[in-house]
Protein backbone atom coordinates (compact mmCIF):
# COMPACT_ATOMS: atom_id res chain seq x y z
CA UNK A 1 0.00 0.00 0.00
CA UNK A 2 1.28 3.34 -1.03
CA UNK A 3 1.89 5.64 1.61
CA UNK A 4 -0.71 8.19 -0.97
CA UNK A 5 -3.16 5.70 -0.62
CA UNK A 6 -3.21 5.71 3.53
CA UNK A 7 -3.20 9.53 3.29
CA UNK A 8 -6.01 9.07 0.73
CA UNK A 9 -7.99 6.43 3.72
CA UNK A 10 -7.04 8.91 6.36
CA UNK A 11 -8.32 11.78 4.28
CA UNK A 12 -11.67 9.82 3.93
CA UNK A 13 -12.35 9.15 7.69
CA UNK A 14 -12.11 12.88 8.17
CA UNK A 15 -14.79 13.72 5.59
CA UNK A 16 -17.96 15.01 6.43
CA UNK A 17 -21.29 13.45 5.32
CA UNK A 18 -22.21 15.76 2.91
CA UNK A 19 -18.76 14.75 0.59
CA UNK A 20 -19.89 12.85 -2.74
CA UNK A 21 -18.37 9.59 -3.42
CA UNK A 22 -16.23 11.46 -6.13
CA UNK A 23 -13.94 12.96 -3.66
CA UNK A 24 -12.50 8.89 -3.34
CA UNK A 25 -10.86 9.30 -6.95
CA UNK A 26 -9.84 12.63 -6.52
CA UNK A 27 -8.09 11.53 -3.47
CA UNK A 28 -6.52 8.73 -5.10
CA UNK A 29 -4.69 11.45 -7.66
CA UNK A 30 -1.59 12.38 -8.16
CA UNK A 31 -0.07 12.34 -4.10
CA UNK A 32 -0.50 8.13 -4.99
CA UNK A 33 2.89 8.68 -7.11
CA UNK A 34 5.48 6.64 -5.78
CA UNK A 35 8.34 9.01 -6.53
CA UNK A 36 9.36 12.30 -4.59
CA UNK A 37 9.33 13.98 -7.79
CA UNK A 38 5.97 14.46 -9.22
CA UNK A 39 4.24 14.22 -6.16
CA UNK A 40 1.86 16.68 -4.51
CA UNK A 41 0.72 17.64 -1.13
CA UNK A 42 -3.03 18.96 -0.17
CA UNK A 43 -2.90 22.54 1.50
CA UNK A 44 -6.01 23.79 3.36
CA UNK A 45 -7.39 27.28 3.45
CA UNK A 46 -10.23 27.60 6.02
CA UNK A 47 -12.66 24.87 4.86
CA UNK A 48 -11.26 24.55 1.32
CA UNK A 49 -8.39 21.67 0.97
CA UNK A 50 -6.79 21.63 -2.92
CA UNK A 51 -5.51 17.77 -3.64
CA UNK A 52 -3.64 16.42 -6.08
CA UNK A 53 -2.52 19.21 -8.44
CA UNK A 54 -0.25 18.42 -11.11
CA UNK A 55 0.66 20.18 -14.86
CA UNK A 56 0.83 18.15 -17.77
CA UNK A 57 3.74 19.10 -19.46
CA UNK A 58 3.24 21.15 -22.64
CA UNK A 59 4.38 19.58 -25.93
CA UNK A 60 6.53 22.28 -27.62
CA UNK A 61 5.26 25.53 -27.30
CA UNK A 62 2.05 24.82 -26.70
CA UNK A 63 -0.34 25.41 -23.87
CA UNK A 64 -0.07 22.94 -21.16
CA UNK A 65 -3.16 21.94 -18.12
CA UNK A 66 -3.32 22.29 -14.54
CA UNK A 67 -4.98 20.02 -12.69
CA UNK A 68 -6.20 19.50 -8.93
CA UNK A 69 -9.76 18.87 -6.73
CA UNK A 70 -10.91 21.40 -4.79
CA UNK A 71 -13.09 20.15 -1.75
CA UNK A 72 -15.34 22.44 0.04
CA UNK A 73 -15.87 21.30 3.86
CA UNK A 74 -17.77 24.62 4.71
CA UNK A 75 -21.33 25.19 5.22
CA UNK A 76 -21.25 27.61 2.37
CA UNK A 77 -20.74 27.86 -1.05
CA UNK A 78 -17.39 29.23 -2.44
CA UNK A 79 -15.68 29.96 -6.04
CA UNK A 80 -12.86 29.90 -7.76
CA UNK A 81 -12.53 33.04 -9.38
CA UNK A 82 -8.56 33.26 -10.53
CA UNK A 83 -5.43 31.57 -10.61
CA UNK A 84 -2.07 32.71 -11.85
CA UNK A 85 0.55 30.01 -12.04
CA UNK A 86 4.34 30.99 -11.50
CA UNK A 87 6.80 31.52 -14.39
CA UNK A 88 3.60 31.27 -16.99
CA UNK A 89 2.26 34.01 -18.30
CA UNK A 90 -1.41 33.52 -19.31
CA UNK A 91 -3.94 30.56 -17.22
CA UNK A 92 -7.47 30.54 -18.08
CA UNK A 93 -9.92 28.37 -16.72
CA UNK A 94 -11.63 26.33 -18.95
CA UNK A 95 -14.16 23.33 -19.04
CA UNK A 96 -14.09 20.60 -21.95
CA UNK A 97 -17.70 20.08 -22.65
CA UNK A 98 -19.31 17.27 -25.30
CA UNK A 99 -21.86 17.51 -27.30
CA UNK A 100 -23.30 15.88 -30.27
CA UNK A 101 -20.12 14.19 -30.67
CA UNK A 102 -18.01 17.14 -30.48
CA UNK A 103 -16.07 18.21 -27.64
CA UNK A 104 -14.55 21.81 -27.03
CA UNK A 105 -13.19 23.88 -24.44
CA UNK A 106 -15.86 26.59 -22.72
CA UNK A 107 -13.97 29.57 -20.91
CA UNK A 108 -15.44 29.07 -17.17
CA UNK A 109 -14.12 32.25 -15.23
CA UNK A 110 -15.44 30.95 -12.06
CA UNK A 111 -16.30 27.85 -10.56
CA UNK A 112 -18.81 27.10 -7.75
CA UNK A 113 -17.41 24.89 -4.89
CA UNK A 114 -20.78 23.68 -3.41
CA UNK A 115 -20.82 23.26 -0.14
CA UNK A 116 -19.85 19.68 1.47
CA UNK A 117 -18.99 19.11 -1.53
CA UNK A 118 -15.94 18.52 -4.56
CA UNK A 119 -14.93 19.82 -7.74
CA UNK A 120 -12.63 18.08 -9.97
CA UNK A 121 -9.85 19.89 -12.73
CA UNK A 122 -9.52 16.89 -14.45
CA UNK A 123 -9.28 15.37 -18.19
CA UNK A 124 -12.36 16.01 -19.77
CA UNK A 125 -13.39 17.81 -17.28
CA UNK A 126 -12.40 21.45 -15.41
CA UNK A 127 -8.94 22.25 -16.74
CA UNK A 128 -6.68 25.22 -16.05
CA UNK A 129 -4.77 26.41 -19.72
CA UNK A 130 -1.42 27.45 -18.79
CA UNK A 131 0.30 29.24 -21.79
CA UNK A 132 3.95 30.29 -21.40
CA UNK A 133 5.74 32.13 -24.40
CA UNK A 134 8.73 29.78 -24.10
CA UNK A 135 8.85 26.41 -22.89
CA UNK A 136 9.78 26.67 -19.45
CA UNK A 137 7.38 24.15 -17.56
CA UNK A 138 9.28 20.97 -17.63
CA UNK A 139 8.87 17.43 -15.98
CA UNK A 140 10.61 17.06 -12.78
CA UNK A 141 9.80 21.04 -11.48
CA UNK A 142 7.54 22.24 -8.89
CA UNK A 143 5.89 25.25 -9.63
CA UNK A 144 4.05 27.57 -7.49
CA UNK A 145 0.10 28.18 -8.28
CA UNK A 146 -2.31 31.11 -6.80
CA UNK A 147 -5.72 30.13 -6.65
CA UNK A 148 -8.10 32.72 -5.78
CA UNK A 149 -11.45 31.82 -4.17
CA UNK A 150 -14.17 34.71 -3.72
CA UNK A 151 -14.13 33.84 0.19
CA UNK A 152 -11.47 31.53 1.60
CA UNK A 153 -8.89 33.98 -0.31
CA UNK A 154 -5.49 32.93 -2.26
CA UNK A 155 -3.90 29.68 -1.44
CA UNK A 156 -0.60 28.56 -3.07
CA UNK A 157 -0.13 24.99 -4.03
CA UNK A 158 3.49 23.45 -4.78
CA UNK A 159 2.76 21.31 -7.74
CA UNK A 160 4.62 19.22 -10.03
CA UNK A 161 4.71 18.71 -13.62
CA UNK A 162 4.42 16.02 -15.04
CA UNK A 163 4.22 13.95 -18.50
CA UNK A 164 0.58 13.70 -19.57
CA UNK A 165 1.26 9.78 -20.03
CA UNK A 166 1.60 9.82 -16.42
CA UNK A 167 -2.14 11.42 -15.38
CA UNK A 168 -3.62 8.15 -16.36
CA UNK A 169 -1.45 6.63 -12.95
CA UNK A 170 -1.61 9.71 -11.28
CA UNK A 171 -5.04 10.72 -11.87
CA UNK A 172 -6.21 7.40 -11.58
CA UNK A 173 -10.25 6.78 -11.69
CA UNK A 174 -10.36 10.59 -11.94
CA UNK A 175 -9.17 10.27 -15.90
CA UNK A 176 -11.97 9.03 -16.69
CA UNK A 177 -14.63 10.65 -18.58
CA UNK A 178 -17.96 11.28 -17.06
CA UNK A 179 -17.99 15.58 -16.07
CA UNK A 180 -16.75 17.33 -13.26
CA UNK A 181 -18.11 15.46 -9.84
CA UNK A 182 -20.34 17.89 -8.86
CA UNK A 183 -22.06 20.59 -10.79
CA UNK B 1 33.48 -1.79 -75.75
CA UNK B 2 35.98 1.33 -74.83
CA UNK B 3 36.22 1.68 -71.35
CA UNK B 4 33.53 3.23 -68.97
CA UNK B 5 34.07 6.81 -67.99
CA UNK B 6 32.83 7.92 -65.08
CA UNK B 7 30.56 10.47 -64.74
CA UNK B 8 29.99 9.91 -68.18
CA UNK B 9 26.60 9.58 -69.86
CA UNK B 10 27.17 6.25 -70.23
CA UNK B 11 28.04 5.78 -66.98
CA UNK B 12 25.06 6.99 -65.89
CA UNK B 13 22.61 5.35 -68.51
CA UNK B 14 24.14 2.23 -67.21
CA UNK B 15 24.34 2.39 -63.40
CA UNK B 16 21.86 4.96 -62.67
CA UNK B 17 18.65 3.93 -64.41
CA UNK B 18 18.42 0.42 -62.80
CA UNK B 19 19.68 2.03 -59.79
CA UNK B 20 16.50 4.58 -60.23
CA UNK B 21 14.38 2.38 -61.50
CA UNK B 22 14.43 -0.12 -58.09
CA UNK B 23 15.16 2.52 -55.85
CA UNK B 24 12.13 2.94 -53.12
CA UNK B 25 12.32 6.26 -52.03
CA UNK B 26 12.23 5.94 -47.55
CA UNK B 27 9.39 6.69 -46.46
CA UNK B 28 9.23 4.74 -42.51
CA UNK B 29 5.66 5.77 -41.98
CA UNK B 30 4.81 3.96 -45.02
CA UNK B 31 7.46 0.82 -44.65
CA UNK B 32 5.63 -2.20 -44.00
CA UNK B 33 7.98 -3.70 -41.95
CA UNK B 34 8.06 -7.03 -41.53
CA UNK B 35 6.42 -9.18 -38.78
CA UNK B 36 9.23 -11.81 -38.04
CA UNK B 37 8.84 -14.65 -36.34
CA UNK B 38 10.13 -14.53 -32.96
CA UNK B 39 13.39 -15.34 -32.82
CA UNK B 40 14.37 -13.17 -35.61
CA UNK B 41 12.20 -10.90 -34.37
CA UNK B 42 14.41 -10.53 -31.41
CA UNK B 43 17.81 -10.02 -32.66
CA UNK B 44 16.58 -7.36 -35.30
CA UNK B 45 15.41 -5.21 -32.75
CA UNK B 46 18.78 -5.69 -31.50
CA UNK B 47 20.77 -5.16 -34.50
CA UNK B 48 21.60 -1.27 -34.99
CA UNK B 49 20.65 0.00 -38.28
CA UNK B 50 21.32 3.64 -37.42
CA UNK B 51 21.81 5.58 -40.26
CA UNK B 52 21.88 2.48 -42.46
CA UNK B 53 18.25 3.07 -43.98
CA UNK B 54 19.05 6.18 -45.97
CA UNK B 55 21.69 4.98 -47.81
CA UNK B 56 22.05 3.29 -51.01
CA UNK B 57 23.56 -0.44 -50.43
CA UNK B 58 24.02 -3.06 -52.92
CA UNK B 59 22.53 -7.00 -51.48
CA UNK B 60 25.81 -7.42 -50.83
CA UNK B 61 26.93 -4.43 -48.76
CA UNK B 62 23.53 -5.30 -47.29
CA UNK B 63 24.50 -8.72 -46.59
CA UNK B 64 27.65 -7.17 -44.98
CA UNK B 65 25.98 -4.55 -42.77
CA UNK B 66 23.53 -6.47 -41.43
CA UNK B 67 23.02 -10.32 -41.58
CA UNK B 68 19.57 -10.34 -39.86
CA UNK B 69 18.32 -8.02 -42.64
CA UNK B 70 19.87 -10.77 -44.99
CA UNK B 71 18.84 -13.98 -43.44
CA UNK B 72 14.62 -12.18 -43.27
CA UNK B 73 15.30 -11.62 -47.23
CA UNK B 74 16.51 -15.53 -47.60
CA UNK B 75 13.54 -16.06 -44.94
CA UNK B 76 11.16 -14.51 -47.27
CA UNK B 77 12.66 -16.85 -49.92
CA UNK B 78 13.20 -14.10 -52.49
CA UNK B 79 16.93 -13.46 -51.75
CA UNK B 80 18.00 -14.73 -55.67
CA UNK B 81 17.90 -11.98 -57.23
CA UNK B 82 21.89 -11.39 -58.36
CA UNK B 83 23.42 -8.48 -56.62
CA UNK B 84 23.03 -4.91 -57.96
CA UNK B 85 21.12 -2.00 -57.08
CA UNK B 86 19.24 -2.53 -54.13
CA UNK B 87 18.40 -0.16 -50.99
CA UNK B 88 18.00 -1.90 -47.42
CA UNK B 89 14.51 -0.52 -47.12
CA UNK B 90 13.32 -2.28 -50.34
CA UNK B 91 15.06 -5.50 -49.39
CA UNK B 92 12.85 -5.22 -46.11
CA UNK B 93 10.13 -4.04 -47.85
CA UNK B 94 10.47 -7.17 -50.02
CA UNK B 95 10.90 -9.30 -47.25
CA UNK B 96 8.01 -7.51 -45.33
CA UNK B 97 5.65 -8.05 -48.75
CA UNK B 98 6.50 -11.88 -48.17
CA UNK B 99 5.88 -12.64 -44.62
CA UNK B 100 3.18 -9.72 -43.84
CA UNK B 101 0.39 -10.34 -41.26
CA UNK B 102 -2.46 -12.07 -42.43
CA UNK B 103 -5.86 -9.77 -43.00
CA UNK B 104 -7.62 -11.89 -40.20
CA UNK B 105 -9.27 -9.27 -37.94
CA UNK B 106 -10.59 -10.32 -34.66
CA UNK B 107 -12.63 -13.37 -34.25
CA UNK B 108 -16.43 -12.91 -33.08
CA UNK B 109 -15.18 -14.22 -29.35
CA UNK B 110 -12.47 -11.50 -29.40
CA UNK B 111 -14.97 -8.89 -30.73
CA UNK B 112 -17.01 -9.35 -27.83
CA UNK B 113 -14.15 -9.23 -24.92
CA UNK B 114 -13.62 -5.55 -26.58
CA UNK B 115 -14.07 -2.40 -24.29
CA UNK B 116 -14.01 -0.38 -27.06
CA UNK B 117 -17.89 0.26 -28.38
CA UNK B 118 -18.28 -1.65 -31.83
CA UNK B 119 -20.52 0.36 -34.08
CA UNK B 120 -23.65 -1.38 -34.62
CA UNK B 121 -23.44 -0.50 -38.70
CA UNK B 122 -19.60 -1.11 -39.40
CA UNK B 123 -18.87 1.20 -41.65
CA UNK B 124 -16.02 0.29 -44.55
CA UNK B 125 -12.89 2.14 -43.97
CA UNK B 126 -13.61 5.12 -45.46
CA UNK B 127 -11.88 6.26 -48.78
CA UNK B 128 -10.10 9.22 -48.44
CA UNK B 129 -6.93 10.94 -48.99
CA UNK B 130 -5.14 13.49 -46.99
CA UNK B 131 -1.47 15.18 -47.26
CA UNK B 132 1.23 13.40 -44.27
CA UNK B 133 3.92 15.57 -43.18
CA UNK B 134 6.45 14.64 -46.02
CA UNK B 135 3.98 16.37 -48.49
CA UNK B 136 2.91 12.83 -50.19
CA UNK B 137 -0.57 12.14 -50.13
CA UNK B 138 -2.09 9.26 -47.94
CA UNK B 139 -5.08 7.22 -49.30
CA UNK B 140 -6.33 6.30 -45.71
CA UNK B 141 -8.23 3.17 -47.05
CA UNK B 142 -5.46 1.58 -48.84
CA UNK B 143 -2.78 2.52 -45.67
CA UNK B 144 -5.13 0.64 -42.96
CA UNK B 145 -5.66 -2.19 -44.59
CA UNK B 146 -3.64 -4.80 -43.00
CA UNK B 147 -3.31 -2.85 -40.01
CA UNK B 148 -5.21 -1.90 -37.02
CA UNK B 149 -5.46 1.46 -37.90
CA UNK B 150 -6.19 3.62 -34.93
CA UNK B 151 -7.49 7.07 -36.40
CA UNK B 152 -7.96 10.59 -34.10
CA UNK B 153 -9.41 13.64 -35.10
CA UNK B 154 -7.67 16.79 -32.96
CA UNK B 155 -5.18 19.68 -33.15
CA UNK B 156 -2.17 20.66 -31.67
CA UNK B 157 -3.21 23.88 -29.50
CA UNK B 158 -4.79 21.56 -27.67
CA UNK B 159 -4.00 21.05 -24.27
CA UNK B 160 -6.61 18.57 -22.58
CA UNK B 161 -8.18 16.06 -24.42
CA UNK B 162 -5.78 15.15 -27.51
CA UNK B 163 -2.24 15.06 -25.76
CA UNK B 164 -3.92 12.45 -23.44
CA UNK B 165 -5.67 10.26 -25.71
CA UNK B 166 -2.24 10.48 -27.68
CA UNK B 167 0.02 10.34 -24.92
CA UNK B 168 -2.16 7.58 -23.28
CA UNK B 169 -1.27 5.29 -26.83
CA UNK B 170 2.09 5.88 -26.60
CA UNK B 171 2.75 4.44 -23.46
CA UNK B 172 0.99 1.25 -24.20
CA UNK B 173 2.49 0.84 -28.02
CA UNK B 174 5.76 1.27 -26.66
CA UNK B 175 5.02 -1.75 -23.82
CA UNK B 176 3.93 -4.11 -26.89
CA UNK B 177 5.53 -6.84 -28.55
CA UNK B 178 7.63 -5.50 -31.33
CA UNK B 179 5.58 -7.92 -33.61
CA UNK B 180 2.26 -6.50 -32.54
CA UNK B 181 3.61 -3.19 -32.65
CA UNK B 182 4.40 -3.32 -36.11
CA UNK B 183 0.68 -4.00 -37.14
CA UNK B 184 -0.45 -0.91 -35.65
CA UNK B 185 -0.31 2.39 -36.99
CA UNK B 186 -1.84 5.82 -35.47
CA UNK B 187 -3.12 8.42 -37.85
CA UNK B 188 -3.58 11.56 -36.62
CA UNK B 189 -5.72 14.50 -38.49
CA UNK B 190 -5.56 18.09 -37.95
CA UNK B 191 -8.76 19.78 -37.69
CA UNK B 192 -6.92 22.90 -37.53
CA UNK B 193 -5.34 23.50 -40.55
CA UNK B 194 -4.36 27.14 -40.09
CA UNK B 195 -2.17 26.97 -37.16
CA UNK B 196 -0.96 22.75 -37.90
CA UNK B 197 1.60 23.33 -40.72
CA UNK B 198 3.12 20.35 -41.95
CA UNK B 199 6.10 21.15 -39.83
CA UNK B 200 4.26 22.00 -36.82
CA UNK B 201 2.16 18.67 -36.81
CA UNK B 202 5.16 16.68 -37.69
CA UNK B 203 7.27 18.52 -34.82
CA UNK B 204 4.35 18.21 -32.03
CA UNK B 205 3.83 14.54 -33.28
CA UNK B 206 7.76 13.90 -32.91
CA UNK B 207 7.23 15.24 -28.89
CA UNK B 208 4.35 12.66 -28.81
CA UNK B 209 5.38 9.70 -30.41
CA UNK B 210 7.63 9.67 -33.73
CA UNK B 211 5.58 6.77 -35.33
CA UNK B 212 2.44 8.41 -35.09
CA UNK B 213 1.09 9.33 -38.94
CA UNK B 214 0.14 13.53 -39.31
CA UNK B 215 -2.52 14.41 -41.84
CA UNK B 216 -3.62 18.10 -42.88
CA UNK B 217 -5.46 18.84 -45.60
CA UNK B 218 -8.40 21.87 -46.41
CA UNK B 219 -11.06 22.06 -43.43
CA UNK B 220 -13.54 20.72 -46.56
CA UNK B 221 -11.22 17.95 -46.79
CA UNK B 222 -11.18 16.99 -43.29
CA UNK B 223 -14.67 17.73 -42.83
CA UNK B 224 -15.66 15.58 -45.38
CA UNK B 225 -13.46 12.92 -44.37
CA UNK B 226 -14.99 13.16 -41.01
CA UNK B 227 -18.64 12.97 -42.73
CA UNK B 228 -17.63 9.26 -44.12
CA UNK B 229 -17.57 8.02 -40.25
CA UNK B 230 -20.30 9.81 -39.29
CA UNK B 231 -18.48 12.84 -37.33
CA UNK B 232 -19.62 16.26 -37.56
CA UNK B 233 -18.00 18.70 -38.74
CA UNK B 234 -15.13 20.73 -36.96
CA UNK B 235 -16.34 24.04 -34.91
CA UNK B 236 -14.22 26.85 -35.05
CA UNK B 237 -15.05 29.66 -32.32
CA UNK B 238 -13.45 32.50 -32.10
CA UNK B 239 -12.68 34.47 -28.33
CA UNK B 240 -12.22 37.92 -27.71
CA UNK B 241 -8.30 37.26 -27.37
CA UNK B 242 -7.87 36.96 -30.83
CA UNK B 243 -7.24 33.64 -30.29
CA UNK B 244 -9.77 30.43 -31.01
CA UNK B 245 -11.03 26.94 -30.15
CA UNK B 246 -11.46 24.24 -32.03
CA UNK B 247 -14.21 21.59 -31.58
CA UNK B 248 -13.65 17.87 -32.90
CA UNK B 249 -14.45 14.74 -32.01
CA UNK B 250 -13.12 13.08 -28.69
CA UNK B 251 -12.78 9.51 -29.55
CA UNK B 252 -10.09 7.54 -31.51
CA UNK B 253 -11.91 5.14 -33.73
CA UNK B 254 -10.05 2.02 -34.51
CA UNK B 255 -10.23 -0.09 -37.60
CA UNK B 256 -9.23 -4.11 -37.82
CA UNK B 257 -7.06 -5.36 -40.18
CA UNK B 258 -9.78 -6.71 -42.42
CA UNK B 259 -11.24 -3.70 -42.60
CA UNK B 260 -14.57 -4.79 -41.29
CA UNK B 261 -14.62 -3.80 -37.93
CA UNK B 262 -14.68 0.07 -36.51
CA UNK B 263 -14.32 0.13 -32.78
CA UNK B 264 -14.63 3.83 -30.89
CA UNK B 265 -12.50 4.43 -28.22
CA UNK B 266 -14.51 7.50 -26.00
CA UNK B 267 -12.19 10.06 -23.90
CA UNK B 268 -11.22 8.46 -20.73
CA UNK B 269 -10.10 5.18 -22.53
CA UNK B 270 -7.44 4.23 -20.10
CA UNK B 271 -4.17 2.79 -20.64
CA UNK B 272 -4.99 -0.39 -19.31
CA UNK B 273 -7.89 -0.99 -21.33
CA UNK B 274 -5.83 0.02 -24.78
CA UNK B 275 -3.46 -2.52 -23.38
CA UNK B 276 -6.49 -5.34 -23.36
CA UNK B 277 -7.85 -4.85 -26.72
CA UNK B 278 -4.99 -3.61 -28.82
CA UNK B 279 -3.86 -7.84 -29.44
CA UNK B 280 -7.31 -8.48 -30.19
CA UNK B 281 -7.80 -6.02 -32.51
CA UNK B 282 -5.15 -7.34 -34.23
CA UNK B 283 -6.04 -10.65 -34.39
CA UNK B 284 -4.32 -13.54 -34.04
CA UNK B 285 -0.46 -13.17 -36.15
CA UNK B 286 0.40 -15.75 -39.42
CA UNK B 287 3.15 -15.12 -41.02
CA UNK B 288 4.81 -16.79 -44.20
CA UNK B 289 3.75 -16.50 -47.64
Amino acid sequence: MSPGRRRAIRYRTELTAGVVLGVAAALAGCGQAPSSSDSSTSVSIGPLTILDSCIAEPIGANPAALYFSVMNRGPVDDALVGVVVESVDRADIHRTVEHAGIAWMEPAPDVTIPAGRSVRFGPGAYHVMLQTSSSRLRRGMHVGVHLRFQRAGTIQVGTPVVAYADLDRLLGRANASGGSGSR
Amino acid sequence: MSTLRLGSPDHRDLFGEPFVASHRIYEPEGLPWPALPPPLGARARADDLTGAPTRAVTSGALRRRSAVIAEAVRFAGRFSRPAGAALLAGAVALAGAACRPAADGPSARDLRQLRGEIREVPNPVPDFTLVDTAGHPFRFQKEANRFVTLLYFGYTHCPDICPVHLANLSAVLNELPWDLRQRIKVVFVTTDPDRDTRVVLRQWLDAVDPTFVGLSGSLAQVNAAQALLGIPPVIREERASGNYVVGHAAQVIAFTPDGRTRVDYAFGTRQADWAHDLPLLAGPVRTGP
